[in-house]
């Protein structure tokens, strides 16, 4: 998950080191699980492949591995300033947890941890998501709601959801690129 | 292509736009050969059911020919006739196997909407607004249909479009709607609407072992059919009180299980049906359950009521101290069409039943827009359009 200022609303505090722990404990903490029908090691296995991630976390535009335990992040929205930063898995344990922490002078500031857990009877396994943010100088709401549309919580559910329908059936739902009765009109504001 | 579009409250149009393609490893195209209008379709026109855009695509009854398929499809085959279940099921989440498939966790895209809603989303549906995810339908001659090794039947050669297209849908609601029932011997059985969907109901009821089933509408045409299938009729109209008169005709016990094939258009003019209306009209409801109320009050103690009509927001006044005092267990929801399309191949292959009897018009996509205004008006005694499409 990510999220930053818009390029003007506070350059001066934009660009600062990693949060304090009082900035991440007085943080917006979102949580949100699923339950996915696949085993713990499964979940934790494509998760753990950050590079994978913008395959159904669509609004990731890149992930690249710098060192085993370090990310380099880009968000690249067509409404939103172009996002990067750097994090570093801070603990894991295979099949059953990760957690991370941005670091350096990044423009996102968060920490998160992801954990597997089999879910009663079956169910395949409970993927629980908690993340919490320190943007300095921006209210996290005002400014994801103003990059994206949406706000943080449905971002995270819209994720975890898209997550969950690509382990089950290798791909997520889209009806973008289908015809509508709104083509006609797309072709003439292309040709006007 | 050609395709119908809903442009708005009582306006359809037939639209030139582009051909579907593959968007998704499990897709395929579907050169449509026939495809249906649907009650539900009616819900859509009379602007009943929020978030249509202008342009959409209508249509959720539907079969074809396979031309495209994507490259994680392994059953299906290029050539193969396949009915399309109007429901959009992934084949692979918990409710899919469960067969549970418009309960699917994963074929709505637009599945946070309808989480806000409902709290939770079903699956999504072919052309059936963007609280259902906005998929393209089939009233149009070709259609992208996703995981389509789960969402497709195939047609032995040589049966005709017409015995199997509602297999698509109707077929496997009316049936669905009669096994919610549990039906056990010497059960009545009283179906509200004689549309389609309880015509197809009235048959299954019989299919599963009915002693009786009571039908009620107030089309003429409509409960002669009924009373083809041998079902006893009320044309609630003539009717001083239904109520009384199902008490009276079931031993004053009532029917053991009630039927609610008209769902959220109920017509009526009793009081409360006209409150619904006025109540409908300024947005203070969003549904009218006019059948719903009767079919609970008349219902049986410990009966089932059994909802295949579709509702899709607030309802008012509903009794529900007389469902609570009687103790009934209700039944609803859009139909596991996937489950049921083998088993009612084999019915109609077996000649059990044969669906086309519902058929009352057949037309070219071009009659569409006039075919909409007919079959919502019930002009020239329509039951069921066919579209035939090349
Ligand atoms: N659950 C599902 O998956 C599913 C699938 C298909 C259709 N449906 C729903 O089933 C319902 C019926 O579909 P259809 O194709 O038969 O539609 P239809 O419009 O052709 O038939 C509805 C019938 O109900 C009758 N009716 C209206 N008010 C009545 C009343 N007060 N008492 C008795 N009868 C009354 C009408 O006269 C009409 O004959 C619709 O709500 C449709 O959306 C549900
Ligand atoms: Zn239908
Ligand atoms: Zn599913």
């Amino acid at each position: 998950m990510r999220t930053d200022l818009p390029e003007n609303s506070s350059p001066a505090t934009a660009r600062k080191s990693a949060p304090t722990r009082e900035q991440l404990r007085d943080a917006p903490q979102l949580r949100e699980s699923v339950t996915v029908r696949c085993t713990p090691l499964e979940a934790y296995a494509i998760w753990r492949d950050f590079k994978k991630l913008p395959n159904f976390m669509t609004d990731i535009s890149q992930v690249e591995m710098i060192s085993p335990t370090v990310s380099h992040w880009t968000v690249d929205l067509p409404r939103g300033p172009k996002v990067e930063w750097d994090a570093e898995i801070i603990h894991e344990r295979p099949g059953e947890m990760i957690s991370w922490q941005s670091i350096g002078d990044s423009q996102v500031t968060q920490a998160g941890s992801v954990r597997f857990r089999p879910a009663p009877g079956d169910r395949g396994t409970v993927v629980s998501l908690a993340l919490s943010y320190a943007i300095p100088g921006g209210k996290l709401v005002e400014v994801a709601t103003k990059l994206m549309g949406e706000d943080p919580k449905t971002m995270v559910i819209t994720n975890l959801r898209r997550f969950k329908a690509y382990m089950e059936t290798g791909e997520c739902p889209t009806v973008e690129g289908q015809p509508s009765g709104r083509d006609e009109n797309d072709r003439e504001s292309e040709t006007h | 292509m050609k395709a119908l579009c809903w442009q708005g409250k009582h306006s359809i149009s037939m639209k030139t736009v582009n051909d579907p393609r593959l968007l998704n490893p499990h897709d395929a195209v579907i050169k449509v050969t026939t495809a249906a209008i649907c009650g539900s379709d009616l819900h859509l026109y009379d602007g009943y059911i929020p978030t249509m855009k202008k342009g959409d695509i209508m249509g959720h009854e539907t079969m074809g020919e396979v031309v495209e398929i994507g490259p994680a499809v392994r059953k299906t085959k290029v050539g193969d006739r396949i009915v399309i279940p109007f429901d959009i099921a992934c084949g692979s989440c918990q409710h899919c196997h469960d067969e549970e498939y418009s309960l699917c966790d994963n074929t709505n895209p637009n599945a946070v909407m309808a989480d806000k809603l409902y709290g939770h989303s079903g699956s999504a549906l072919f052309g059936y607004s963007h609280l259902y995810g906005g998929y393209a339908g089939g009233q149009a001659e070709y259609i992208r249909v996703p995981f389509v090794d789960t969402n497709s039947l195939l047609v032995p050669s040589g049966v005709p479009d017409e015995k199997v297209l509602f297999l698509s849908d109707i077929f496997p609601t009316g049936y669905m709607a009669a096994e919610n029932c549990g039906i056990k011997r010497g059960d009545t059985v009283a179906v509200w609407g004689a549309g389609p969907v309880g015509q197809m109901a009235i048959r299954s009821a019989f299919l599963l072992g009915a002693e009786r089933v009571i039908a009620i509408d107030h089309y003429p045409g409509r409960l002669a059919m009924a009373e083809k299938s041998g079902a006893q009729v009320i044309n609630y109209e003539n009717s001083d009180s239904l109520l009384d008169e199902l008490s009276y005709l079931t031993g004053g016990r009532g029917p053991d299980a009630c039927i609610d094939a008209v769902g959220l258009e109920a017509h009526g003019d009793t009081f409360m049906a006209q409150v619904d209306r006025v109540k409908a009209a300024v947005g203070m409801a969003t549904d009218r359950p006019n059948v719903l109320r009767q079919a609970i009050q008349a219902c049986k103690k410990g009966g089932t009521v059994s909802i295949p009509g579709v509702y899709g927001g607030f309802l008012d006044k509903i009794p529900f101290g007389a469902a609570f005092g009687k103790g009934l267990t209700f039944k609803m929801g859009q139909t596991h069409t996937q489950r049921y399309m083998k088993p009612l191949l084999e019915r109609i292959l077996a000649e059990e039943i044969d669906p086309a009897f519902v058929i009352t018009h057949r037309i070219r996509l071009e009659e569409g827009p006039d075919a909409y205004k007919m079959f919502n008006e019930k002009k020239d005694e329509c039951i069921k359009v066919i579209i035939r499409m090349h």
